[in-house]
């Protein structure tokens, strides 16, 4: 993958911030300001904005963690026991649609307003993902995986660990990099909703208070956090599935 | 028989959920049996009050949906014809989708106010992202082939573009809308939680906080039907749209 500094997208934001500058001078009030305003707002709540996206990213990192852990072996288990699966994906079908933030108001009820609620939420959105292409990825595996499982004389659990789960890894991983944007999503939303501290908060109480800068350094901070998880699951991604890449790469000449 | 068993397994998640509720594991108030749920919907579903609420969140998330395939696909045509102009939005389009959309909602609210501005706003805000990056990688990469026949027929660069790669991109750009669709009911029914403003999600809202259990699950099921429903007129505009596609894939496999 050949990466080449883009200048012209540079350049745009670069002109896009100017342009954004330029409009708040010619406006001139508090309630617009420009892109220098939220930098020096940014720096100067810099700690409390730290510690807020600290909250906001450990639940999401929890959520995401207990989705991981529960849901990862419960799709391949769906996708490898037929009957299982055609039992329980009716019911996955039937819940799916229902937008996770529908999720807090039930949170509420069952968990409050604290950790485990918003936990809870992040936790139940981020398993669709997961579970979905876990399953998918472990139906669609090659046949021949199977029969070569059975020849060398796998148990069931065996041949999920050893055989379903190298298999279906690259698609779980595309299911793993949606699930961690959701996971991020919905903290930050749960904590608007029931609000204790965390980005979401902040961004919450800034409106509150007409304070705009800092709204929008609160944004610029999910922006850049939410960037920076990307590209560290990518760069994850990149390491575990090089076996996958290089095979790849031998097909295509790209 | 694919039917069949989707009853069954609805119906043993039916009896499993009456179960837990009649079990006493969790107090009744909030994990209302089904039978209290199904009244709860029943007295929804005849008011007028309920449908109007509904009627409201649907027009926003289709108006809004519409909105935003409309402006993520001239979007994704322009920057499929002039590269820079592809680059320039790269960095920008990956920031912005970083961002939950409900998180603009409390700024959005000062630009806008509580009209439909802001849903739409904040629909387009999510929902833009998966048609125009669908819609720009398979307009960037189209068939060499169509290309070269459309030159050969002396087609300017616009007609190529228009008449040939964009009919040729459709199934990609209808994958991108499918995913736009979930997001826009979501992001819809978030803003209107956050906002208030009448709407399914801040019926959803009100419920919960005034633990109004059985209206709060029977709200949550009308919302995720509609997610359903959604899902299948897009199905169906697909077909309507690129019917020809689904049948030449199907003569490619061997189904």
């Amino acid at each position: 993958m050949k990466k080449r500094f883009n200048l012209p997208g540079l350049a745009f934001l670069v002109v896009l911030a100017l342009i954004w500058q330029g409009i708040a001078i010619l406006v001139d009030s508090p309630n617009f300001p420009g892109f220098v305003q939220v930098i020096v707002a940014l720096f100067h709540d810099d700690t409390t904005l730290a510690i807020e996206i600290g909250y906001t990213l450990e639940r999401a990192g929890i959520g995401f963690a207990l989705a991981l852990v529960v849901m990862l072996p419960f799709g391949i288990l769906l996708g490898r026991v037929r009957a299982l699966g055609d039992l329980v994906e009716p019911v996955i079908e039937f819940v799916r649609p229902l937008p996770p933030i529908a999720m807090v108001p039930v949170a509420m009820i069952f968990f409050g307003t604290g950790d485990a609620a918003k936990i809870f939420v992040v936790a139940w959105s981020a398993s669709f993902p997961i579970l979905i292409n876990a399953i998918e990825a472990v139906r669609g595996a090659h046949p021949m995986l199977s029969t070569v499982a059975r020849a060398l004389r796998l148990s069931r659990v065996e041949t999920m660990w050893h055989i379903d789960l190298p298999a279906a890894l690259p698609q779980i991983i595309a299911g793993i990099r949606l699930a961690v944007a959701i996971s991020l999503l919905i903290a930050v939303v749960a904590e608007m909703l029931l609000s204790t501290n965390g980005i979401g908060m902040y961004l919450a109480r800034a409106q509150e208070r007409f304070e705009i800068a800092n709204g929008l350094a609160g944004l610029l901070v999910i922006a850049l956090g939410a960037l920076a998880v990307n590209y560290g699951v990518l760069a994850i991604e990149r390491k575990v599935l090089r076996w996958h890449h290089a095979r790849i790469g031998m097909h295509a000449k790209a | 028989m694919i039917w069949a068993k989707r009853v069954v397994s609805i119906l043993l998640f039916l009896l499993l959920w009456e179960l837990v509720a009649l079990s006493g594991i969790v107090p009744t108030e909030y994990f209302p049996t089904v039978p209290v749920i199904g009244r709860a919907l029943a007295g929804l579903v005849v008011s007028l009050e309920f449908l109007g609420e509904l009627a409201v969140t649907w027009e926003r998330t289709l108006v809004g949906l519409l909105l935003s395939i409309a402006l993520g696909l001239v979007l994704a045509i322009v920057a499929a014809r002039y590269e820079t102009v592809r680059r320039m939005l790269e960095p920008l389009v990956e920031m912005l989708r970083g961002l939950p959309p409900p998180a603009l909602v409390p700024l959005s609210i000062f630009a806008f106010g509580l009209g439909v501005k802001l849903y739409f706003f904040i629909i387009i805000f999510a929902a833009i992202w998966p048609v125009y990056i669908s819609a720009a990688n398979a307009l960037s990469a189209p068939e060499p082939v169509q290309v070269l026949t459309g030159r050969a027929f002396g087609c300017s660069v616009w007609e190529i573009l228009l008449r040939l790669s964009l009919p040729a991109a459709m199934p990609e750009i209808f994958t991108g809308i499918r995913l736009a669709a979930g997001v826009a009911l979501l992001a819809d029914v978030a803003a209107e939680m956050l906002a208030g403003n009448g709407g399914l999600g801040h019926l959803l809202y009100d419920a919960a906080f005034t633990l109004r259990t059985a209206d709060m699950f029977a709200i949550m099921l009308v919302v995720g039907l509609s997610g359903l429903i959604l899902n299948l007129l897009v199905a169906a505009s697909r077909r309507f749209f690129i019917g020809w596609h689904v049948q030449l894939a199907a003569m490619g496999e061997k189904t």
